[in-house]
């Protein structure tokens, strides 16, 4: 990991490639109603460089999920600080934008997609209608461009454009996680998050979804983060990962290092628990 | 006389099994070799004495614990890559150096030919031309147009063996690890293989190949080195060099 020069923000060293992100002591903590604390994750940082899918891997309760939605703004830090390039060219704190900043980043710079579709998509709108509104949000204004957009990505995702207009609420899961990430990618934005993307679906619904996440990354050359549980997600779609426990990254490198040579304790035993 | 393709610098590995209470294995105790632009050196030894551990070294696919593995790359500039960054690792894991292992690990639900393919699309290949160029390859391994729209995972040991050895000489990148690639082929298809590979050679593609089949060694080797216990026992030219007996009982075995 770079370390960053002097002031904070991207490392802008001459002639060396700027991450795209940068993350830096990200915490989140939760008061309980005992008045203790509930650490969901302590001094997370990592970067991401342009074009790279990172995985984060960890069981239940490990931070993973916590370190998206704090990207994401669904929540919001208790410390740390965040850069990226598009974001007054990564000189800016992520979570020290208003409201405005950071419904534009929500809308523009990034997206993600849940594990429950029902968290990504509005039920209550069409197929298309929920890319539309996506690129209705990220200022796409011609009405037919939108159409053509919205059945473009459908299409990509292999959702049927007979189904362009009807209501999600009434397709299965997979179909669901299809129309959640033809919206996540409908405007391009610069990074895409996922969050347990296939966790829930059948194995054969899941190898479609994987399937398509890989071919859509290679061919757009996206980047993403990938929070899975599933060591088989991770060794299929990311170069690096991180591994968490406890709210805590105990270990990080390349997908195929820490599977075959995990080095933290920790690591050692998942990666042993399940033959992958 | 030319600079080293690489400079391997007394690397040493150790692994820990926390899961086993902290069982220490010790696969590198130190090994140190040049290897030339275009050379094949071959890898011998014992089951156990290091082989596997020493290429996957140099992949990066186990972090070694000591020494260096310094890289000259195509622009003249040279790489540790032993400590370089994860991002440099990539790189040139796409561009420079490939690993090819026994088990072809590919993807599943995508076609043999592009398996292939993508070595040269991630490059920055157009698509149709890589095809074109799998299908070459493949086909020169005996792997034919019905097999190469068809999921490898559905092929025999063999067959996919070839597909992963047709990964790594479509476009053969600056250094080569070759790990068993042939150990599931009968000689008719070792034969093909030793083919594409001299090919490669004669373009200049260095490789480092463990084979315990005596047969491709000798017939494929400029020099080789004898790996006991995590160390070098011997590193010469192949004809000078003393094959011990147990790696020519082995061969016969495989043979």
């Amino acid at each position: 990991m770079e370390a960053l020069t002097g002031t904070s923000g991207l490392a802008t060293e001459a002639g060396v490639e700027q991450p795209l992100l940068s993350v830096r002591g990200l915490t989140k903590r939760y008061p309980t109603a005992s008045g203790g604390e509930i650490v969901a994750c302590e001094d997370v940082s990592f970067d991401l460089y342009s074009g790279e899918v990172l995985g984060i891997v960890g069981e239940s309760g490990s931070g993973k999920s916590t370190v998206l939605q704090c990207l994401f703004q669904d929540v919001i830090p208790t410390s740390g600080e965040a850069y990226l390039a598009p974001f007054h060219e990564g000189t800016r704190n992520i979570w020290d934008a208003d409201r405005r900043e950071r419904r534009r980043l929500r809308t523009h710079d990034m997206s993600m997609v849940y594990q429950n579709p029902r968290q990504g998509l509005n039920l209550m709108v069409t197929a298309g209608g929920n890319i539309a509104e996506r690129l209705l949000a990220a200022d796409w204004r011609k009405v037919a461009d939108i159409r053509d957009k919205a059945g473009d990505y459908l299409s990509r995702t292999e959702v049927p454009l007979d189904r362009m207009d009807d209501f999600p609420a009434f397709f299965s899961g997979g179909m669901q996680q299809r129309v959640q990430i033809a919206k996540a990618l409908a405007n391009n934005p610069a990074l895409v998050l996922l969050d347990e993307l296939t966790t829930g679906l059948d194995v054969s619904v899941q190898a479609g979804v994987l399937d398509l996440v890989r071919d859509i990354q290679h061919r757009l050359g996206m980047t993403a983060i990938v929070v899975s549980h599933d060591l088989g997600v991770i060794r299929l779609l990311a170069d690096r990962t991180l591994v968490m426990k406890d709210g805590h990254v105990v270990e990080s490198g390349l997908t195929d290092q820490i599977l075959e040579d995990p080095q933290h304790p920790y690591t050692q035993l998942l990666v042993n628990c399940v033959t992958h | 006389m030319t600079e080293p393709l690489l400079s391997v610098r007394d690397i040493q590995k150790q692994i820990t099994l926390h899961i086993l209470d902290g069982k220490r294995v010790d696969p590198l105790r130190g090994v140190s070799f040049d290897l030339a632009p275009g050379e094949f050196l071959g890898i011998v030894g014992p089951s156990g004495a290091g082989k596997s551990s020493l290429i996957k070294c140099l992949n990066r696919t186990y972090l070694a614990d000591g020494g260096t593995a310094i890289f000259r790359t195509a622009e003249g500039s040279t790489v540790d890559l032993l400590s370089t960054d994860e991002r440099t690792m990539i790189r040139l894991r796409r561009t420079a150096i490939h690993y090819v292992s026994q088990f072809l690990k590919a993807p599943p639900r995508v076609p043999a030919i592009d398996v292939v393919a993508s070595v040269i699309v991630n490059r920055g290949g157009d698509p149709d031309e890589a095809r074109i160029r799998a299908a070459e390859v493949l086909g020169m391994l005996g792997i034919g147009p019905d097999l190469q729209s068809s999921y490898p995972s559905l092929f025999s040991g063999g067959e996919q063996q070839r597909v992963n050895v047709a990964r790594a000489l479509v476009d053969p990148p600056r250094l080569l690890l070759l790990d068993e690639p042939t150990s599931a082929l009968d000689s008719e298809n070792r034969a093909r293989v030793l083919e594409i590979v001299r090919r490669a050679q004669a373009n200049g593609t260095a490789m480092i190949g463990i084979f315990h089949d005596i047969e491709m060694l000798t017939q494929l080797a400029d020099n080789v080195i004898v790996l006991e216990d995590g160390r070098v026992a011997q590193h010469g030219p192949l004809g000078e060099v003393d094959i011990p007996g147990y790696i020519e009982a082995a061969a016969a075995e495989f043979a």
